[in-house]
């Protein structure tokens, strides 16, 4: 039992570094091969565990050779438009000025249904507000509606709006976030004096504090345990 | 670029060591066979203790590559040596002439599977 615990932990240290270093997107949306070896990895990884005949190695080693692959891959593809072409294909377009591509959609075998449930995601219910529809390489489908259709912006509106930027967590579950406070350009007492302002006499009591380029600043305090 | 190479060099260097293992297992299984064979013949002249001494030798040889062989062999291969090699000297012991001969081709064949299964070709990939 002790040896299968100790290979569990170390084959589960050995897939969370390699999808680490394979990197964030093989995260979100995964291309072909990218998939590929997602599964493979998981896959092969689990037969050491599941029998201690086999030795650890079987398991570590087609991991770390799938990742140098994927890695390679990747930056053949990156360097190379033919690689990427012949390894992940060419996104097309499927809605064209509110008519829908029959080929492209025969061609890539994406049925009606699926159609529909890409466009209900992108909010959208009319077809002929479709300007472009791509589907892209990793299946999913991009939509850009017509001028008229969409949102109005506050630049289209002509309103001139603050630029607030990216909020800096400076207290995250009670820590102060030293490094987003340096970035904030803001100082500890500064800090203090927020808090004090907010009644609030420790850092420890917060649970999530945020300022933004506008100096606007969200605090959520902890809830008091039962 | 860094990640790049040293995925590269990663690839070369699991190339240069399974090259590496494949020569180790190579030497083991051939010195292995050379004194099985050699146990054999001492039995067939009814050198008992030679034999013995030979086939202790051979045995020796694999307890001593055991752990390395663990690493990278199925552990139902590695039992399944260890095995032959107890009918094999059981066998001189009892100096049981045909039961020498039987368990020592069963024990080379064990043997030279260890290599075998290693060995990169055409029916082992497909």
């Amino acid at each position: 039992m002790a040896i299968i615990i100790l290979r569990t932990v170390t084959v589960f240290v050995c897939i969370v570094a390699a999808m680490r270093l394979m990197g964030k997107r093989q995260l979100g949306e995964l291309e072909l091969s990218e998939l590929a070896v997602a599964v493979l990895i998981s896959d092969m990884a689990a037969h050491p565990l599941q029998d201690i005949g086999i030795p650890m190695l079987n398991g570590i080693i087609p991991i770390i050779v799938l990742l140098s692959c994927e890695i390679l891959i990747s930056f053949l593809s990156l360097k190379s438009e033919k690689i990427r072409t012949v390894l992940f294909g060419k996104p097309c377009v499927i809605i064209k000025n509110g008519s829908i591509c029959q080929k492209e959609m025969r061609k890539n075998r994406f049925s009606l249904d699926e159609l529909s449930e890409q466009l209900r995601r992108k909010d959208v219910t009319d077809i002929s507000s479709v300007r472009c529809a791509i589907l892209e390489t990793d299946g999913t489908l991009n939509v850009i509606l017509n001028a008229s259709a969409q949102p109005l912006s506050a630049g289209a509106a002509g309103i001139t709006r603050q630029e607030h930027g990216i909020p800096l967590g400076l207290i995250c579950d009670g820590r102060l976030q030293k490094a987003n406070l340096a970035k904030a350009g803001k100082s500890a007492a500064w800090l203090s004096g927020e808090l004090d302002k907010r009644n609030i006499s420790r850092i420890a009591d917060v649970y999530y504090m945020t300022v933004d380029e506008c100096g606007d600043i969200y605090i959520s305090v902890k809830e008091k345990e039962k | 670029m860094k990640k790049e190479l040293f995925a590269a060099a990663l690839l070369i260097a699991l190339s240069t060591l399974s090259a590496f293992n494949l020569r180790y297992l190579r030497a083991l299984t051939l010195d292995m066979t050379s004194k099985i064979d050699a146990a054999c013949a001492y039995a067939a002249d009814g050198l008992w203790d030679s034999a013995a001494a030979e086939a202790g030798k051979a045995e020796e040889a694999w307890s001593s590559a055991l752990g390395y062989a663990s690493v990278f062999i199925r552990h139902a291969e590695a039992d399944g040596v260890s095995d032959a090699f107890c009918e094999l000297l059981g066998a001189i012991y009892g100096k049981d002439r045909p039961a020498v001969l039987r368990s020592a081709m069963i024990l080379k064949k064990h043997v030279s599977g260890l290599y075998d299964m290693e060995r990169p070709s055409l029916g082992s990939i497909l």
